[in-house]
């Protein structure tokens, strides 16, 4: 019943809440549009505003799925 | 940035009408009137100096602000730990299976040094196993009566091993960075079993703009971002002895489970071992005066 290549619990749910998360997505995307080419900027903000999205839509399933 | 510029504008048309009394004033006083005319000019300059420097303050916060949120590190979410609840308690099968993968990825790094084996009797292990474990690790104890030191297998009541002598020789084997002590991880990080789960599960491609120089590794959970553990629980790295599948985030939440269950022990038992010394001990008595 066990597979032979677990499939990580959290790598996929993580896919599973991105369509839940497109409007932080698509501004981290914008963001890194903008600054192409450009040095000195960067788009941590974008990129943890999507990810404190995903990280809030997995953590409540995450648990009822490990052992 | 406006406001700076009115401010300036503001400023300077006071030094000009200030400009014109001091030369007025100066031409009359030149001998004694020397001293004031000079500090109109002065004061208008300081004020000056003093915006410019509220100035350049309220812009550095600016900058600062941006940046602030990689030094926090990103926050970490609640996730829903099974012993949550007021009634709900730890999960020994979990407790075992977070020790083992303490011993398997993580103390060849991090020392637990204020855990002995004992503590692990009922509620990760038998005995008979804690014993059994203990005696597989050599330990430095003595005088003994020829006054030498001498090493012997370990017993339940000895801490667990430490990895490296001390800190700096664990700052050398690491690149320089300290790999802390466990123990207590949990009650020494802000949101501690939270952080750190995300922390372990949580390395990622860092975001468009940011590079990490060779040696780090990018973790937005990680204050500064800039981590030097490499990301150690990888699926199927860890073997369980029942033969459990071992994910990364299965491996991660038995590790933070053991750990947050074993700092409780260490917790509970510093305060009955003080409390007792207190009572016994060093009871605190009035001392009896004599006349």
């Amino acid at each position: 019943m066990a597979d032979e290549e677990p499939v990580d619990q959290k790598k996929y749910l993580e896919e599973s809440c991105k369509p839940k998360c497109v409007k932080p997505l698509l501004e981290y995307e914008a963001c890194v549009k903008r600054i192409q080419g450009d040095d000195h900027k960067h788009c941590t903000g974008q990129y943890f505003d999507y990810w404190f999205c995903v990280d809030k839509c997995v953590a409540p399933k995450l648990f009822p799925k490990l052992k | 940035m406006a406001g700076g510029g009115v401010i300036r504008q503001l400023l300077q048309r006071k030094l000009h009408s200030h400009s014109i009394v001091p030369s007025v004033s100066s031409f009359f006083n030149s001998k004694k009137g020397h001293e004031e005319a000079g500090s109109f000019g002065e004061k208008s300059l300081r004020a000056l100096a003093l915006v410019g420097v509220g100035l350049s303050g309220l812009l550095g916060t600016a900058v600062v602000s941006a940046s602030d949120e990689a030094e926090h590190g990103l926050a970490s979410p609640t996730y829903p730990w099974p012993h949550s609840g007021i009634l709900s308690s730890y999960d020994h099968a979990s407790i075992r299976r977070g020790h083992q993968v303490y011993t398997q990825v993580c103390a060849s790094c991090h020392s637990m040094s204020l855990i002995s084996y004992r503590d692990l009797v009922g509620v990760a292990y038998t005995e008979e196993e804690a014993k059994a474990m203990a005696a597989e690790i050599e330990v430095v104890d003595g005088p003994n009566d020829e006054g030498e030191m001498f090493t012997r297998p370990g017993k339940l009541s000895d801490r667990f091993p430490q990895p490296y002598p001390n800190e700096s020789a664990a700052r050398f084997a690491n690149g320089g960075a300290y790999p802390p002590d466990l123990s207590l991880i949990t009650k020494a990080r802000h949101n501690g079993q939270n952080y750190v789960f995300a922390l372990l599960t949580g390395y990622r491609e860092p975001p468009a703009g940011i590079s990490i120089r060779e040696g780090l590794h990018y973790n937005p959970y990680f204050p500064g971002g800039a981590i030097a553990m490499p990301k150690m629980l990888n699926d199927g790295a860890v073997e369980y002895e029942d033969g459990t599948p071992a994910t990364e985030a299965q491996v991660s939440s038995h590790l933070l489970i053991s750990l947050k269950r074993l700092k409780v022990i260490i917790i509970l038992s510093l305060a009955s071992s003080t409390s007792l010394f207190m009572m016994y001990i060093h009871p605190y008595k009035k001392k009896h005066h004599y006349s």
